[in-house]
């Protein structure tokens, strides 16, 4: 036989295996990401092929449901906590009133507080691994990752898999089971919710399934409740269903993302798209002086080059290390941005394979070898970005069966399908800095006075590679980068 | 529009069939010519004549599955194509280093085609690939019926091309081994 004929031969084999060969999980996907000024965002999308099989569902729970084709529209929505407005002090004139307020607005902080001291979750074991096997080879990129926006993803993930499935997710948490995974991470969803008008830290997430595969009301209803997810269902093909998307994205970003997200369209053969999202925006305490910024060098490492510095010369707690120095933004009510600037000749990603930089990272504050200085400060203004494909790391990390149709379980998703698998997990995050900040309070008065006299006046001079983490309020790592350019 | 619409619009003699099955699937069948000629012309060609045969064709014909009928048709024009090109010379792009990859499977000689052998040959192709990984059968569907890169299929699976090649031999080595075990003379 020619090879021509073989060739020719083959174009008549099994016309469902073709069709299979080309499905769209076996197409690399293009799900990006989200976000806007300092925030980040994970997409995960489950898909599954043309070749899917619907059983029988004679043993389904009573309540699957089948949505009418054609329908875009809302199953299961998340209702977030009401949150008193942050009390504006100049717009009282009468103080009392001011007071009473306040009061309220005061309370709420510490409720959400006390929420947060009675989780027992211990974050440490994930950040640490995690921030590890993504920010390990940022090269001469830059890099930026969300450690809570993964934590959410994945315990969202967790609910919607079972057997050894959701097993391997538990153990990369570092949860004991399922239930105590949902009371850890909605403790965690409360205690760091803030929009108060004044800041702004909120999880948002959302599922949204394909109108032709049946899902369980109960379990996108767990959802809803336990992680503030809401869910959608639609056609995926439909532009309709993507401009939803994109308007519930748009609503729960301020319509801060319009023009970015404008691009976004569903994998028309997804079955699932998670997408967890941190919109943050904070304030600096103090702000920095515009009219301090100076142009000057960054040494990068594809060279020297020109961006602004923000200066100021400061009274506060300068923390060092034989390896990194580390100054502390505080943002106004929203947590906290910590700057590590390795030792000359130490790469950040060295650095964050040192294990008493993640103690640093995690508990900053109670760090011993830190005390008050007079600090000039030299910080470049940034607006960095990067796009992580979570594939391999999730894998590294011991996340595996739901990348294989074979073995993964996701039947508390709808369990009539077969072979459905995690064909893409990307996390896209953007973090901006620049010199706004504070406006003058008396809550900033109260949580931020004290500050001795230094007894010593050190340089903090960020012209090289450094690492940054944005903490919350509750403290737990929102984002943790490297930036090797300031300006992209 | 779904795949049972457009068939009808062709059983109806509805010329808009054509522009629908150009809407849903051109650039299906225009990735199939492309991986086959790499000539925009050429390829461009082949769909509008992958158009015109459907719409001869159907009815009598009733596609199972619209997508890959088109494309088996496509694949069938393309290559036509292409061995007029190429009657007395290498091509470039991935079908000559495609052929040389099937040449390890056959002997080379000349063939007598007959139909009913080929529809065994072809079932027993079809009951070779099912008893291969699913990834495996859609690595070698890739390869050998779209006529996809190794790089293309490499980044499709998250593989390296190394890993993508040295798969495919085995594949190819096994449906030998499989086909002449039962008799089938290559």
């Amino acid at each position: 036989m020619k090879k021509e004929q073989l060739y020719e031969i083959l174009g008549d084999i099994d016309e469902n295996a073709v069709k299979a060969a080309d499905a769209k999980e076996n197409k690399p996907k293009k799900i990006r990401w989200v976000k806007y000024g300092a925030a980040a965002a994970a997409c995960i999308g489950v898909c599954a092929g043309a070749g899917l099989i619907l059983g029988k569902s004679d043993n389904a729970p009573d309540d699957i449901v089948s949505p009418v084709k054609g329908d875009n529209i809302l199953i299961a929505e998340a209702a977030y906590p009401e949150m008193p407005a942050y009390p504006d002090e100049t717009a009282y004139s009468d103080w009392e009133k001011y007071e009473n307020v306040y009061g309220m607005w005061d309370s709420a902080m510490r409720e959400k507080r006390d929420l947060s001291s009675k989780c027992t979750y211990d974050f440490y074991p994930f950040f640490s691994d995690s921030t590890r096997v993504f920010l390990s080879d940022s090269g001469t990129d830059n890099k930026v990752y969300s450690p809570l926006s993964l934590f959410m993803a994945l315990s969202m993930s967790a609910e919607i898999t079972d057997g050894n499935t959701r097993q391997q997710i538990l153990d990369v948490l570092g949860s004991d089971d399922i239930t105590s995974l949902r009371s850890d991470a909605n403790s965690i969803w409360q205690a760091n919710y803030m929009d108060d008008g004044m800041a702004k830290c909120v999880l948002a997430n959302s599922l949204w399934t394909n109108n032709k595969i049946p899902y369980i009301q109960s379990t996108m209803d767990s959802l809803a409740e336990n992680y503030y997810a809401s869910s959608f269902s639609g056609d995926p093909a439909s532009a309709e269903y993507s401009k939803m998307m994109q308007d519930w994205i748009n609503e729960q970003t301020d319509g801060l993302l319009s023009d970015y997200i404008s691009g976004i369209e569903m994998d028309p053969e997804m079955v699932l798209t998670l997408a967890s999202a941190v919109n943050y925006s904070g304030k600096w305490v103090n702000k920095f002086n515009e009219d301090n910024t100076e142009s000057g060098i960054f040494h990068s490492p594809d060279g020297d080059i020109q961006c602004d510095f923000m200066n100021a010369e400061r009274d506060m707690q300068y923390s060092w290390h034989e390896d990194f120095a580390s100054v502390s933004l505080e943002l106004e009510n929203n947590g906290k941005m910590l700057f590590i600037l390795p030792d000359e000749g130490i790469a950040p990603e060295e650095l964050l394979n040192n294990d008493e930089v993640m103690d640093f990272m995690m508990n900053s504050s109670t760090y011993s070898n830190s005390k008050y200085a007079l600090v000039n400060m030299s910080i470049p203004k940034f607006d960095v970005h990067s796009s992580i494909d979570l594939n391999e790391g999730l894998k590294t990390l011991g996340i595996t069966d739901v990348f294989d149709p074979s073995a993964s379980d996701f039947s508390p998703l709808a369990n009539e399908l077969e072979e459905i698998f995690l064909s893409k997990a990307e996390q896209d995050a953007r973090v901006v800095i620049d010199e706004e900040g504070c406006k003058a309070s008396a809550l900033t008065v109260m949580i931020y006075c004290g500050a001795g006299m230094p007894d010593e006046q050190v340089d903090f001079i960020l012209d090289r590679p450094f690492i940054f983490e944005i903490v919350s309020e509750t403290g737990l790592p929102l984002f943790v980068g490297i930036v090797n350019e300031p300006v992209q | 529009m779904e795949d049972h619409d457009i068939i009808k619009l062709y059983f109806d003699r509805n010329e808009s069939a054509i522009s629908e099955t150009a809407s849903k699937y051109g650039k299906y069948c225009r990735t199939i010519a492309m991986n086959i000629l790499h000539d925009n012309r050429d390829a461009e060609e082949c769909v509008n004549d992958t158009y015109l045969n459907t719409w001869n064709s159907i009815p009598p014909q009733k596609p199972y599955m619209l997508s890959v009928f088109l494309g088996r048709i496509t694949r069938n024009l393309s290559f036509n194509k292409y061995k007029y090109n190429h009657a007395d010379k290498r091509g470039s792009g991935e079908i000559p280093m495609i052929l040389d990859e099937l040449d390890e499977i056959v002997s080379g000689e000349e063939y007598v085609e007959d139909e009913i052998m080929k529809r065994e040959l072809v079932n027993e192709i079809n009951a070779f690939l099912q008893s291969i990984s699913l990834q495996k059968r859609s690595i070698f569907i890739l390869r050998y019926w779209y006529s996809e890169s190794i790089s293309s299929i490499a980044e499709r699976f998250s593989l390296t091309e190394n890993t993508v090649s040295v798969t495919l031999n085995r594949i190819r080595k096994k449906l030998h081994e499989h086909l002449t075990e039962r008799g089938f003379i290559l």
